[in-house]
């Protein structure tokens, strides 16, 4: 556990603040790693992993953090640098290098340049298509052209979407809605009602079967998507249709992790097959 | 009795069979993954035919907009309840709610840690 990494990486042009973040994560003292940090979960002692900075809700800046990710169970403990105290985790040995310390204490706000994407991408047009959204919705559910409805519809509009545009990061690619492509979201929509009525019977038959007829576990697919809508949309689609619930993505490896009742096979390719396969498909012919 | 009244009836019916099953699944599935299962899916869907044949009773009386009231409703409910029950499995899946004794296989247990995004 020597090498200890910043969390977060994209390396390319580092500010000087990020630099000195990355040189202090680098140069963590060696009784820090072998400080006993309990994870809160499991009782494991759980090594530093080095400095992040989270952005933080309704405003542009940021806070480092000090991150600890437990062995056992994955549990991510952060502790906000300007704030943490040596109380906080205890050392094997004596010596607390106050100057370390310091160090760390004067890390306070993460500039704009440097938080993770989704926070600065998002402006004024995630704000007026959440408030769009926000307010067609608002129309539907009122019904009537009221001049007062109008009036508030635009009011609670505003008002939500000041607060959540900036969890808004999906935007639909160009040229989707395209007569050419309406074809192939008519085939994803056939194929996700198909799926649904003929899941849910089964899983019906399944549970009113008096022998119970299951064999559930948790198993790992491939999915060659890529992306948050794509992923999203199979994720969710996935949950709803075949004989599974979908417990986690792994966006990097291009995992997904699904908890599936009846397993009828290990084999990550062949339960690929048996799953997702025809949705992926239909998803990327609609999307890419 | 018309062509159209039957089609609601059977849209209800078909609705109740489900969130029954979803219900009795509930109840007799093992462990909370399983259990998911039958929340999630058949209740969605049951909950979704009902919402259907009650827009169509609406469009049948000639109320517009109570229909597309109605058929919202059904679109929040199926755009939800994936999530709901993904952050669920997810969340016990990390605090430790133990899988069934007859789980066949559990691939989660030694996956490479996930980055997060």
């Amino acid at each position: 556990m020597n090498q200890v990494d910043s969390i977060g990486d994209n390396s390319e042009a580092l500010s000087p603040l990020e630099q000195r973040a990355r040189r202090l994560a680098r140069t963590l003292p060696p009784d820090l790693l072998e400080a006993s940090f309990t994870c809160p979960l499991c009782n494991v002692q759980t090594p530093a992993r080095g400095i992040r900075a989270r952005p933080l809700q309704g405003v542009d800046q940021g806070q480092w953090q000090l991150v600890f990710v437990c062995p056992a169970c994955g549990l991510i403990t952060a502790f906000d640098a300007g704030q943490i105290t040596p109380e906080k985790i205890t050392f094997a040995r004596d010596s607390q290098r106050e100057d370390w310390w310091n160090e760390l204490r004067s890390f306070k706000n993460a500039p704009r340049s440097i938080l993770p994407k989704h926070v600065h991408e998002s402006g004024l047009r995630e704000f007026w298509g959440t408030f769009l959204l926000t307010f067609v919705t608002w129309m539907l559910l009122i019904g009537t052209f009221n001049p007062i409805d109008v009036i508030w519809g635009v009011v609670v509009s505003v008002v939500c979407a000041r607060f959540t545009f900036r969890y808004a990061g999906i935007s639909l690619p160009k040229g989707v809605f395209q007569p050419a492509r309406l074809g192939a979201l008519l085939a994803l929509l056939g194929e996700f009602v198909r799926q649904l009525v003929v899941q849910n019977v089964s899983l019906s038959m399944r549970v009113l079967n008096p022998n119970l007829k299951i064999r559930p576990g948790i198993v790992a697919i491939p999915t060659r998507l890529r992306g948050d809508l794509p992923l999203t949309l199979v994720g969710s689609l996935s949950t709803l249709t075949p004989d599974t619930v979908v417990m986690d993505i792994d966006q990097h490896r291009g995992i997904m992790y699904v908890h599936w009742i009846d397993v009828r096979t290990t084999d990550p390719e062949a339960a690929y097959q048996l799953i997702s396969a025809g949705l992926e498909e239909k998803i990327s012919r609609w999307l890419v | 009795m018309n062509l159209l009244d039957l089609l609601i009836l059977a849209l209800y019916l078909g609705g109740f069979f489900f969130n029954l099953s979803g219900v009795i699944g509930i109840i007799r599935l093992p462990d909370l993954y399983c259990r998911l299962h039958a929340s999630s899916k058949n209740t969605s869907l049951g909950s979704t035919l009902i919402i259907m044949g009650l827009a169509l009773r609406q469009f049948q009386m000639g109320e517009i907009p109570a229909g597309i009231k109605v058929i919202l409703i059904g679109t929040f409910i199926l755009t939800t309840t994936p999530i709901g029950s993904h952050a669920l499995a997810r969340a016990a899946y990390k605090y430790g709610v133990p899988l069934w004794e007859g789980t066949v296989v559990d691939q989660y247990a030694n996956a490479p840690e996930i980055k997060e995004a």
